[in-house]
């Protein structure tokens, strides 16, 4: 069920392994039954499992294992061996990897086991997870909503019970926005913090695999496990997160800017949020008002600098050393042209198009650069918050999660659902979405609640988080309709 | 954005388009590009930029930036060769690279 935390089932496991195989069994079954209707995973490994089960088993201190026997599902994005890493794209069909991306190996160490890849919006480009070859994910509260994106297969796995973690990756928003539509955790680390060895790139200064969890407990051990340095990662920090801090709420201040969500904020959203804020003016927090002018400018720089990295990361998908190809094609220039015209998504193509429009003579100047520039203006208004507050709070979406079909012909709709999410990756801050414990009072909808910490400060967000969800501030509200869904 | 402009970012992009598909990006990229100018007009309705630095890099990174470039062999040359879509014994097969009117 989907109360079971890593803890008792590394216990579980660590005293009797011999549990695994029958544990495993439930699980693949499950997959079987509810996956059809929400079409959150891909592809599963019973086989490779059955193996890693026997390997497991053979280990002679399982107690020293954080993570034995705790199963795990990974974004298609993911390197791992053997294990389809598409990107929900006709590019990469057929794609297998190649080789074991440093977050999957660091989890494996820990005794973890991979049983299958997520569900996505192709290489990541999408916030609905309505752009994808396998077809879209729906929304575990209601199936005819969206689950969110880009990472909604990993958030419905998740929230499904189908593994106790799943990863996704978080690029604007793309595990903190699917973790809010889901009803539960989603957490992206500073910028460095888990190495993106194996993530297939889209906006490399922004891409961060990011967790997917049910309690902030279960947050904070995968966390010890996966942030780690990387010298594969040219990127990464350099020390291990640490482990959740200890926090007294009465020592904390909370920066906010309702103005912020006066306009273009569902009104449920706004009342939960103001809500939260007096239960933790009741807890000894204090909140303070607080001003980021530049924050409005965050679409725009966000879908600028984005694109024009993907225009570049994505040169690579060209037809010619794995994934598809167009044949009869009579010379290389075609072959490029063909494959990746045929192979590429709508979605995709557009983000590609932007880029290098952005990118190109006679605009750099007034898109890229610019973009450049307000970037790291906003990043010195950010780090002046800090001088006032230990943390920032924002909702994590504007919208409940909406129909599927609904928007996905609406760009500007799509990329502004983005708002309050775009900042960190655009900073490198850690963010977490956390799951309110009521949802919307009309539909019974999941509502996020986000912070954001400064730069490196992963220890003492997740601490916060921590001692919010102590006082029932955050829960899976819906658990009881998963409890006997889910395959743990 | 005209169609000229379509088609040169196509063609810098590898990528080749429909008629529906040139009228699709020239409505699509315009609006888009059209709400980008709460940036491209920033430096006069706000702050000055021009004094801004790119730079996002974080300082705590530069140790790595610096450290040995020690190669190593990550991917063995069979699992490489498997994923291709053609090849011919250790290449991997492309169709002419200069074609007759280079």
């Amino acid at each position: 069920m989907n109360s079971m935390k890593i803890s008792q089932i590394q216990k579980m496991f660590s005293e009797n392994p011999d549990l695994m195989t029958g544990f495993y069994e439930n699980i693949f079954k499950n997959i079987e039954s509810q996956n059809p209707e929400y079409n959150s995973i891909t592809h599963v490994y019973p086989d490779i499992v059955k193996k890693r089960i026997e390997e497991l088993s053979q280990i002679k201190n399982p107690h020293d294992y954080p993570l034995y026997g705790v199963p795990i599902v990974i974004k298609e994005n993911i390197q791992k061996k053997n294990y389809s890493v598409q990107c929900a794209s006709k590019i990469l069909e057929g794609y297998l990897g190649q080789y074991d991306s440093t977050a999957v190996s660091s989890l494996e160490k820990s005794g973890a086991i991979i049983i299958g890849t997520a569900n996505m919006d192709e290489f990541a480009m999408g916030s609905s997870n309505e752009y994808s070859i396998h077809g879209p994910v729906h929304n575990p509260f209601d199936k005819k909503r969206v689950s969110g994106g880009s990472s909604g297969g990993s958030a419905v796995s998740c929230a499904l019970g189908f593994a106790s973690v799943t990863l996704g990756s978080d690029t604007g928003g793309s595990v903190r926005q699917p973790a809010a539509f889901c009803g539960i955790y989603g957490y992206k680390p500073t910028y460095g913090r888990v190495s993106r060895y194996g993530l297939v790139a889209y906006g490399s200064s922004l891409d961060q695999i990011s967790p997917f969890t049910t309690s902030v407990d279960d947050l904070d051990t995968v966390m010890k496990v996966i942030g780690q340095t990387d010298p594969k990662d040219a990127t990464t920090l350099l020390h291990n997160y640490q482990g959740k801090k200890a926090c007294d709420l009465s020592q904390i201040k909370v920066g906010i800017m309702p103005s912020l969500w006066s306009k273009g904020v569902d009104k449920s959203i706004v009342e939960s949020i103001n809500k939260t804020i007096e239960q933790m003016k009741k807890l000894g927090v204090t909140i303070k008002n607080i001003d980021i002018p530049t924050i409005h400018k965050c679409i725009s720089t966000y879908y600028i600098i984005a694109s024009a990295e993907a225009s570049s990361n994505l040169a690579r998908f060209d037809g010619v050393r794995y994934g598809y190809r167009e044949e009869n094609s009579q010379s290389i220039h075609e072959l490029y042209t063909k494959s990746r015209s045929k192979g590429f998504g709508k979605e995709v193509k557009k983000r590609i198009m932007l880029g290098t429009f952005t990118l190109s003579q006679g605009h750099y100047d007034a898109f890229y650069e610019k973009g450049q520039q307000v970037r790291n203006y906003l990043k010195k208004e950010i780090a002046k918050a800090w001088d006032d507050v230990d943390f920032i709070l924002l909702p994590t979406t504007p919208t409940l999660p909406f129909s599927i079909g609904e928007k996905c012909e609406d760009t500007l709709f799509m990329y502004l659902n983005d708002l309050f999410t775009v900042p960190a990756n655009l900073t490198g801050i850690p963010a977490i979405s956390c799951p309110m414990i009521e949802g919307d009072k009309e539909t019974d909808l999941p509502i996020g609640l986000q912070f954001y910490a400064p730069y490196n400060e992963d220890e003492k967000l997740i601490g916060f988080a921590h001692a919010l969800e102590q006082k029932q501030l955050f829960g899976h509200h819906r658990s009881d309709v998963f409890m006997n869904q889910g395959g743990l | 954005m005209d169609k000229k402009t379509v088609l040169q970012v196509a063609k810098l992009a590898h990528l080749e388009c429909s008629e529906d598909e040139i009228s699709y990006y020239q409505t699509e990229l315009s609006k888009i590009v059209e709400s980008f100018h709460d940036i491209t007009n920033f430096q006069v309705d706000t702050v000055d930029t021009d004094n801004v630095d790119l730079t996002v890099a974080k300082k705590s990174t530069e140790k790595f930036w610096e450290k040995p470039e020690n190669p190593e062999n990550s991917l063995a040359i069979e699992d490489l060769l498997a994923a291709a879509p053609d090849k011919e014994g250790v290449f991997i097969r492309v169709p002419n690279v200069l074609d007759r009117t280079t």
